[in-house]
């Protein structure tokens, strides 16, 4: 995986600006926390760098890398075992092994076959993140993804931000946690009312 | 992307089999559009009544069909998911697939209501009433997946999809109750071949705009 350039991009919703020239760029190995308070643009820019919406102006440089997203929804069917037939639609090779180990290392192994309507709040979380970690992302975007998770869960989501950053990938999370943000991230990204606020390295690694 | 459009054809009929709410749904609507031309018309109605009785059950339950869709797309934000895999050919074209198929599926049930409500011998002109279900299908199915996705997160989607659906396929309609007209008087292909000329032409209209037009749609 290259780099992720980000090139001063916009994007209205009507007359709401919700992006107004963001820049900036994060190489591999890079965890980029976005922090902001609401209506910052975190969400919209994440929105952006995954192809979910169209750019008013500006461009994003992202190449052919394997994207996996996670929003503030699950992304997943209620009335599905999910994992499988995203693993398959991403076209993973070997997806049943894959399918198998992340259920494991998730703790889901016992719940694989359940569909999502029988899973606990908790459970859907951590298969979110399993679903979006399917395709072994080289960019990584996840929206507030520790939000109601428990220990062993934000664990979990730790081990794949850590595991997409030593395979040379990007992570991109929102973020209010700031605790959380310093713990993970190599670099912040605030953002206010659309605009880059600051962005810089930060001393502590995941 | 054919091989991601069979997936997702495959996933929506798991989901259907597994809820039934677009087949309950249908299954009762047509039973009632008919019971009640039944009840309106006797038994003894002419092949052209029996072609407007069936286009309309069709359109109606059809519109049914293509609201529900995207349902299990937008429950939990699966759409977005899919359009940052980068293509959205395949939802497209997955979509249509499904909501042909599964039109078509509602389609040969409300023959079989149809036959057994009116005393119909339909079964003797199977093969024109097909040919004009899959020339109907594909600009049904065309049209009512951009629609479709386009209202997905609306309230009263139901409400704006007839009111949208509608008029775009007026021209189809009239194809298939004046070729229904013909094939249930006993005209073989030969003599619809111009309404199938005409179907074939709006499915290729419509096929291509709505692909042209899907991904602007989603945005």
């Amino acid at each position: 995986m290259g780099q992720l350039k980000v090139n001063n991009i916009s994007k209205r919703f009507g007359a709401v600006a919700a992006l107004d020239g963001v820049s900036f760029e994060a190489g591999p190995a890079s965890v980029v926390a976005v922090l902001g308070p609401n209506s910052a643009g975190k969400s919209t820019l994440l929105n952006c760098v995954a192809s979910v919406l169209r750019l008013d102006g500006g461009s994003i440089e992202i190449g052919n890398a394997r994207v996996g997203y996670l929003g503030h929804s699950s992304f997943l069917y209620d009335a599905l075992a999910n994992l499988t037939f995203w693993a398959r639609l991403a076209g993973v090779d070997g997806y049943s092994q894959k399918v198998r180990g992340l259920l494991e290392a998730a703790g889901l192994d016992r719940h694989g076959d359940k569909k999502v309507r029988a899973l606990s709040a908790g459970m859907e979380k951590k298969l979110s993140i399993c679903r979006a970690v399917i395709n072994d992302p080289e960019v990584l975007i996840l929206d507030e993804p520790f939000s109601a998770l428990d220990e062993s869960a934000r664990c979990f989501a730790f081990d794949c931000i850590r595991r997409v950053r030593e395979c040379g990938g990007i992570v991109l999370f929102t973020t209010h946690q700031l605790e959380l943000a310093r713990e993970v991230a190599t670099h912040t990204l605030a953002l206010c009312g659309g605009k880059v606020v600051s962005y810089g390295r930060v001393g502590v690694k995941a | 992307m054919i091989k991601r459009a069979i997936l997702l054809v495959k996933k929506d009929i798991a989901i259907e089999l597994s809820q039934f709410r677009a087949v309950g749904t249908i299954a009762i609507m047509s039973i009632l559009i008919i019971l009640i031309f039944a009840l309106a018309m006797g038994q003894a109605i002419s092949a052209a009544q029996a072609g407007a009785v069936l286009a309309i059950s069709f359109l109606f339950c059809g519109i049914v069909a293509v609201e529900r869709s995207f349902d299990s797309e937008t429950q939990n934000g699966a759409m977005d998911a899919m359009r940052s895999m980068g293509q959205t050919d395949f939802i497209f074209w997955g979509k249509c697939l499904f909501v042909a198929g599964f039109l078509l599926a509602v389609e040969i049930w409300i023959c079989l209501v149809f036959a057994v409500m009116f005393n119909f011998d339909l079964f003797s002109f199977w093969l024109g009433i097909l040919v004009l279900l899959c020339g109907f299908n594909i600009s049904f199915a065309a049209v009512g997946v951009v629609f479709s996705a386009m209202l997905a997160k609306c309230r009263g989607k139901g409400f704006l999809l007839t009111l949208l659906v509608l008029p775009v396929l007026i021209s189809p309609v009239i194809a298939i109750t004046s070729g229904l007209k013909v094939v249930l008087s006993g005209g073989g292909l030969g003599e619809i071949s111009n309404w199938l000329k005409f179907l074939a032409g709006f499915d290729v209209v419509f096929v291509g705009l709505a692909w042209i037009s899907f991904e602007k749609v989603l945005e």
